[in-house]
């Protein structure tokens, strides 16, 4: 075992789970960066899998799969499972090439500090597919079309949804824009729902999204 | 409700394509013991909602499910288990008295010896449990389980909070040693 022996505990332990709080979200944060950690932490789970069995089975409150299916909005994809799948994007087949060197290039050129986003905005395999990027710190995002060409007539808009608020719009996607601020509060834009509409060229008229979303979702936090 | 891993790995398999129905499935198929090990570690409010995002993450992270790293059900009830977890930790520190209802740790009021069905890797590892000291055995479970923390444990046991890290190591590091000779 070439880790440290300090770090072998920390792993067992995360798995078995009795680190406390700020000693979780360390290792958590940790495994993302260390491979051999989190190589670690992966074999003390699977070491310790097997209690599972004698876990006596409890039936959920009814209700609760409805919850989780409205939850299912879009697809965003945390960034510690983003890097794992970029690799295997890098090598897939057609179809994905596009939106696997977008990710490639967006995980390539960017630093990742724990504030930092990335999301892959896409409903379903054959639907549009957006790359956006929050940073926290700096309340900036950028956000850019992979795999989705809107109509000659027409553009794709972001939007900002607060909790109990109405859309409101974060501009139109294209593929030259760059960071953008946000105007919202660090609360606001962790906890927001963003959504993609199809808008007449330009954007909304009237500052309202004129039909349903292509894609809904919201952010994942990276490390927890 | 049981599955067999195989069934559960082709769910997860439509569900990376994103598969609604198989999600449902999955959802039929295994909830119950997901929920069963999630309510064990947080009350009811918490786990219903803990319960709810280990199934997005599921959701989300199905394609990055691997055979070679254990079956569907553990990958599945790890995910669950962290989620609860790290809920677990943000509480007020519960003291084991103060934990769920419902389940005693193996170990403690069951004998985890006595279970039938077992897989071999489930009964490699109640070898291993068992050479340790009853005590050290019992915190062990009482984490899985239970997710003691070292501090519930160090008040339950009596015992310093360092030294409870001390024995916690050293149980791991016997059950790996065991485990892998």
């Amino acid at each position: 075992m070439s880790l440290h022996p300090d770090d072998e505990g920390l792993a067992a332990e995360y798995a078995l789970g009795t680190l406390d709080a700020e000693e979780r979200a360390a290792v958590a944060a940790r495994r993302l960066r260390e491979p051999e950690l989190d190589a670690a932490i992966a074999a003390w789970e699977q070491r310790l899998a097997p209690l599972i069995e004698a876990a006596p089975e409890l039936a959920p409150p009814p209700g609760l799969f409805a919850r989780i299916e409205a939850r299912l909005g879009g697809e965003v994809v945390e960034l510690a499972t983003l890097r794992a799948r970029a690799a295997r994007w890098r090598a897939a087949a057609v179809g994905a090439g596009a939106l696997a060197a977008a990710l490639a290039f967006v995980l390539a050129t960017r630093p990742t500090p724990p504030h930092q986003f990335v999301a892959v905005l896409q409903k379903s395999p054959d639907a549009p597919a957006f790359v956006m990027t929050v940073d926290i710190d700096r309340l900036e995002f950028s956000v850019r079309p992979v795999a989705a060409q809107a109509p000659a007539d027409k553009s794709y808009e972001l939007w900002i949804i607060a909790p109990n608020a109405a859309p409101k719009s974060l501009g139109v996607i294209d593929a030259a824009t760059g960071e953008r601020p946000l105007t919202e509060d660090k609360g606001i834009v962790r906890e927001a729902t963003y959504a993609v509409t199809v808008e007449p060229k330009g954007g909304s008229p009237d500052g309202k999204p004129s039909g349903a979303p292509v894609f809904f979702g919201k952010l994942a936090p990276v490390g927890r | 409700m049981t599955s067999s891993p195989d069934e559960l790995a082709a769910l997860l398999g439509k569900i990376a394509a994103k598969d609604r129905a198989a999600f449902a499935a999955l959802y039929r198929a295994t909830s119950a013991k997901l929920y069963g090990v999630i309510a064990r570690i947080l009350v009811h409010g918490d786990a219903s909602e803990a319960l709810q995002e280990a199934y997005v993450k599921i959701w989300q992270r199905a394609g990055d499910y691997d055979a070679a790293r254990g079956s569907p059900l553990a990958w599945m009830a790890t995910i669950a288990r962290n989620r609860a977890l790290d809920e677990a930790r943000k509480r007020r520190p519960l003291s084991l008295e103060d934990m769920p209802e419902g389940f005693e740790p193996a170990g403690e009021s069951e004998d985890p010896l006595a279970s039938r069905e077992r897989s071999e890797a489930y009964a490699a590892l109640l070898r291993c449990l068992e050479r340790l000291e009853p005590d050290k055995r019992a915190m062990v479970l009482a984490a899985y389980y239970r997710g003691a923390s070292r501090e519930a444990l160090a008040a339950r046991y009596n015992a310093p909070v360092g030294t409870v890290k001390t024995w916690l190591r050293r149980s791991l590091a016997d059950l790996r040693d065991c485990l892998s000779s």
